[in-house]
């Protein structure tokens, strides 16, 4: 029961790659139905369709955001996410199935699961890859960690996992386009903390939060904290759990 | 778009960075740099490292303790206490052992703590084997 949920790229390589595929997945005898998202049919109202439908192994063809968008709507459900990587991050691959297709087609037809941990935005937005804050200008932040201790700073960027590691910057990050040119933010302007239960974020003025860096999912002020074991996915076969 | 932090570190413990102000207790099994301002209890059962810049404010515990900015309160090193050259201390230090390198501030009392030192049998080489005849 595989309910496939193709990403939105139009491009000639896109759609050769998905010809291939459905030649491959047939070939492992895991073929199912296919739904490409659009505009007008979201990820999110596809991924709901397929859960209301009762299908049990839900799997994303795509990149990080797409990916994403579908976890969230799969947390706290039986049904597994599984993925076939399109321009899909090093991090998220290691997570899944690796970059390479064939090898991920594998999996699913295997078909190990776990249960892994999401980031939450409460009160319902839940995050796999990094949710982020990046200004031009510096946002004048205050943040309380666990109930322990705030700290209050000047930041340009802030980034927090879903295991709640959080790094910001006193200091703008140059972006740069080439790994050779990108100037290196002061390290003394970088902070490395990490929240075991949760965390509150209140800026001055509403801030947008993103996830992979350009979806705005909120704005600040915003509560974090770790979902424990809400999602289950589907990894390689020799994954440890 | 797209700007990443190049380094994340956190598995290797706390930084607190310039321009950082914290307030409150922090608490952490690994090491902890602060190069901002804090006040509050700060520990760790590693390491903690006071930068040069920064100010802190508050009881600090940990195995080694190296501090080259400025700290008032209580520092409990059960290890080893550095302050460096550019390091000011002001209030009660414990330490096994002390470090106050040239240059370093130091204004209160110091305790330096005995180190542990287990306790082993004596093993005399010269013991025979045989009884210990009765006269």
């Amino acid at each position: 029961m595989y309910y496939y949920i193709l990403d939105y790229i139009q491009t000639p390589k896109f759609t050769n790659f998905q010809k291939n595929l459905k030649q491959l997945l047939s070939n492992l005898n895991i073929s199912g139905e296919m739904a490409v998202s659009s505009p007008a049919r979201t990820v999110e109202e596809i991924t709901e369709m397929a859960i209301d439908r009762g299908y049990t192994s839900i799997v994303g063809v795509g990149g990080d955001l797409m990916v994403n968008r579908i976890a969230n709507v799969m947390a706290g459900t039986q049904a597994a996410l599984g993925v076939i990587p399109y321009d899909l991050s090093q991090e998220l691959a290691d997570l899944f199935c690796g970059q390479d297709v064939k090898n991920a087609c594998n999996a699913l037809r295997q078909r190990k699961t776990t249960f892994i941990d999401l980031g939450l935005v409460h009160p319902n937005k839940y995050f796999l890859s990094d949710i982020s804050i990046n200004t031009e200008k510096p946002a004048h932040l205050k943040m309380e960690v666990d109930q322990e201790f705030a700290i209050t700073a000047e930041i340009f960027d802030l980034n927090i996992t879903r295991e709640l590691d959080i790094e910001l910057s006193t200091e703008p990050i140059q972006a740069s386009t080439s790994w050779w040119s990108r100037k290196r933010v002061n390290d003394l302007a970088i902070t490395n903390l990490k929240a075991q239960k949760s965390l509150h974020l209140h800026t001055t003025s509403p801030i947008s939060v993103y996830i992979n860096h350009d979806f705005e999912i909120v704005k600040t002020p915003i509560q974090v904290s770790k979902a424990q074991g809400v999602l289950k996915i589907i990894v390689n076969r020799d994954t440890i759990n | 778009m797209a700007k990443n932090f190049k380094n994340r570190n956190t598995s290797e413990g706390t930084i607190i960075g310039v321009g950082v102000n914290l307030v409150g207790s922090l608490k952490d099994e690994g090491p902890i740099a602060i190069n901002g301002q804090a006040k509050g209890d700060i520990t760790s059962q590693d390491s903690i490292y006071i930068g040069e810049e920064a100010f802190i404010e508050g009881p600090i515990s940990a195995k080694i303790i190296t501090v080259s900015g400025a700290v008032e309160g209580e520092i409990k090193a059960s290890e080893i206490l550095e302050i460096t050259e550019t390091g000011k201390v002001s209030g009660k230090i414990e330490a096994q052992t002390l470090i106050i390198r040239p240059g370093a501030l130091f204004i209160g009392q110091c305790k330096m703590s005995e180190p542990i030192v287990e306790k082993s049998e004596e093993i005399d080489d010269d013991v025979d084997d045989e009884p210990v005849k009765k006269k």
